[in-house]
């Protein structure tokens, strides 16, 4: 019991707050998956007027709960002539970096503990962008391994497209990257978050201050987690099911999660980037802080905690804006041509992105010089 | 006191924590669905899956050019997006220097721009032929 305590003690320190970070982080994710499926099942029920998952339990809403039991029971296949360690090692693999990289996204605003702010935060990197980025772009390696490892053509063709559509994308996003980082001035997540807050030197969204680039992150987006419109490595009427065709069991399982947790990491990052991330609408830290000591009249600490309780709110209701986006698309865009899709790419997002950094580009030297050239 | 962001070793730790999170969600569902579900893996089962028709040849054949293209293309134009990101983030100071960095930035930008044309102009990136 007392190294529970002391445990727990450690855990609520300035050094140990990373680690219970981790923890949450990681289970709020995990628990999150089957809250968007449901949003999605019953969303997109109510877009083609049908009922929906509405027969396990209340309202169906142990359906992922049934749905994920079912598939711990199945049968898992290997195909003969797959290559055994890749073909398991994948899985993992599309898993893996959307939950690491979720450890560079800012969540909250500080805790103050033994009178020192701490960023909630599971790693406050001064290159979160670049990591983020970086981590994400490791998910075009579970694809390719899936597809070359099932032995299996669909599989194979499924991996191709989705691989060489996921890099196109890559590079529209490392070029608009440079236009945000053009007007923040930093690659700190943190600092980005900050500079979005009321009353600091940029008091507003990046979604105003940067539209173009906010829009082409926002297709990419759509480019980078597979989802519908640009879902064709999975599309069903040419690829079966594309690069997971040979999967079954929670082997599917957990591509079918690294799938909604990349959707989360995306949604968290525009939010971020665009929404002001975990700020208040109209209200800074500061402020927050001052209304609870003023209205609930706690210490500065409860105050602190009471303000980063709201902050996370705000975050996540922005982040489920996103993931609500990421359904009503779904069902309202038809799937794209496999031509269409690169010429979106390179033809329409490439050069905007270009065009968008040589713009902001010269705006900013010449607000730099304080407006003259 | 404000606990500024840092890039040392001590950030490596939670990171490592967080991937041992991630890993351990991974290969902890691939053993339980080894182990909790049935296997019985004979005969048509184990047969790559072509719609219900015995498998024909290989599956790891040759494939359109394209694609190793495409994976060249990325190449350049993401080492150039690469370069242009420390620019971008020093910036500030840069435009201090006066016009001078604005002519650089733009013979920069000439090439790269340049680049994109040419692949346009041979059709690099056709899919319908």
């Amino acid at each position: 019991m007392e190294t529970l305590s002391a445990l727990g003690g450690w855990l609520w320190s300035p050094a140990g707050l990373s680690y219970l970070l981790v923890v949450l982080v990681g289970v709020g994710l995990l628990s999150g998956v089957p809250v968007i499926l449901m949003i999605e099942r019953w969303g997109s029920a109510w877009m083609q007027r049908r009922r929906g998952p509405n027969r396990v339990g209340p309202f169906g809403l142990m359906q992922p709960l049934s749905d994920a039991l079912k598939m711990v029971f199945k049968e898992e296949n290997i195909p003969a002539q797959a290559h055994k360690i890749l073909f398991q090692l994948a899985p993992c693999l599309a898993v893996i970096p959307p939950i690491l990289a979720f450890a560079a996204i800012p969540i909250s605003g500080h805790l103050i503990l033994d009178g020192t702010e701490v960023p909630v935060q599971v790693a406050n990197i001064n290159v979160g962008l670049l990591f983020v980025l970086a981590i994400t772009s490791l998910h075009v390696y579970s694809v390719l391994a899936a597809g070359w490892a099932s032995n299996n053509k669909f599989s194979l063709m499924g991996a191709l497209r989705s691989s060489s559509q996921m890099i196109s994308y890559e590079i529209a996003i490392g070029i608009t990257v440079v236009s945000l980082v053009l007007t923040y001035g930093t690659l700190d997540l943190r600092e980005i978050v900050k500079l979005q807050a009321h009353g600091s030197s940029l008091p507003m969204w990046g979604a105003g201050l940067q539209p173009l680039a906010f829009l082409i992150l926002w297709i990419s987006s759509f480019a980078e987690t597979n989802r519908l419109p640009f879902d064709l490595p999975e599309g069903e009427s040419e690829l079966v099911a594309g690069y997971h065709t040979e999967y079954s069991g929670l082997k599917f399982g957990l591509f079918f999660l690294g799938e909604y947790v990349s959707m989360y990491l995306a949604s968290a990052f525009l939010a971020t980037l665009f929404f002001g991330g975990y700020n208040v609408p109209f209200v800074n830290e500061a402020m927050l802080r001052e209304f609870w000591q003023n209205a609930a009249g706690v210490t500065l600490e409860t105050a602190a905690l009471l303000a980063v309780i709201c902050q996370l709110i705000s975050f996540v209701v922005k982040v489920f804006f996103f993931m609500w986006v990421f359904v009503w698309v779904r069902w309202t865009l038809p799937r794209f041509r496999y031509d269409q899709l690169m010429d979106l790419g390179w033809k329409m997002l490439l050069p905007l992105g270009i065009f968008n950094a040589i713009v902001t580009m010269v705006v900013s030297y010449y607000l730099n010089r304080g407006g003259r050239f | 006191m404000q606990v500024e962001s840092t890039s040392g070793v001590e950030l490596l730790i939670p990171i490592l924590a967080m991937l041992g999170f991630a890993s351990v969600v991974a290969t902890g569902a691939t053993l339980v669905g080894r182990f909790l579900g049935p296997r019985n893996l004979v005969g048509v089962k184990v047969q790559p899956y072509e719609c219900g028709i015995k498998p024909t040849g290989q599956a790891r054949e040759r494939v359109s050019v394209k694609y190793y293209l495409v994976a060249i293309l990325f190449l350049l134009f993401d080492l150039e997006a690469a370069f242009l990101l420390p620019v971008a983030l020093s910036w500030k100071e840069l435009s201090q220097l006066g016009p001078i960095i604005l002519g650089v930035m733009g013979f920069f930008l000439f090439f790269f721009l340049l680049g994109l044309w040419y692949e346009f102009k041979v059709k690099a990136l056709e899919w319908e032929r």
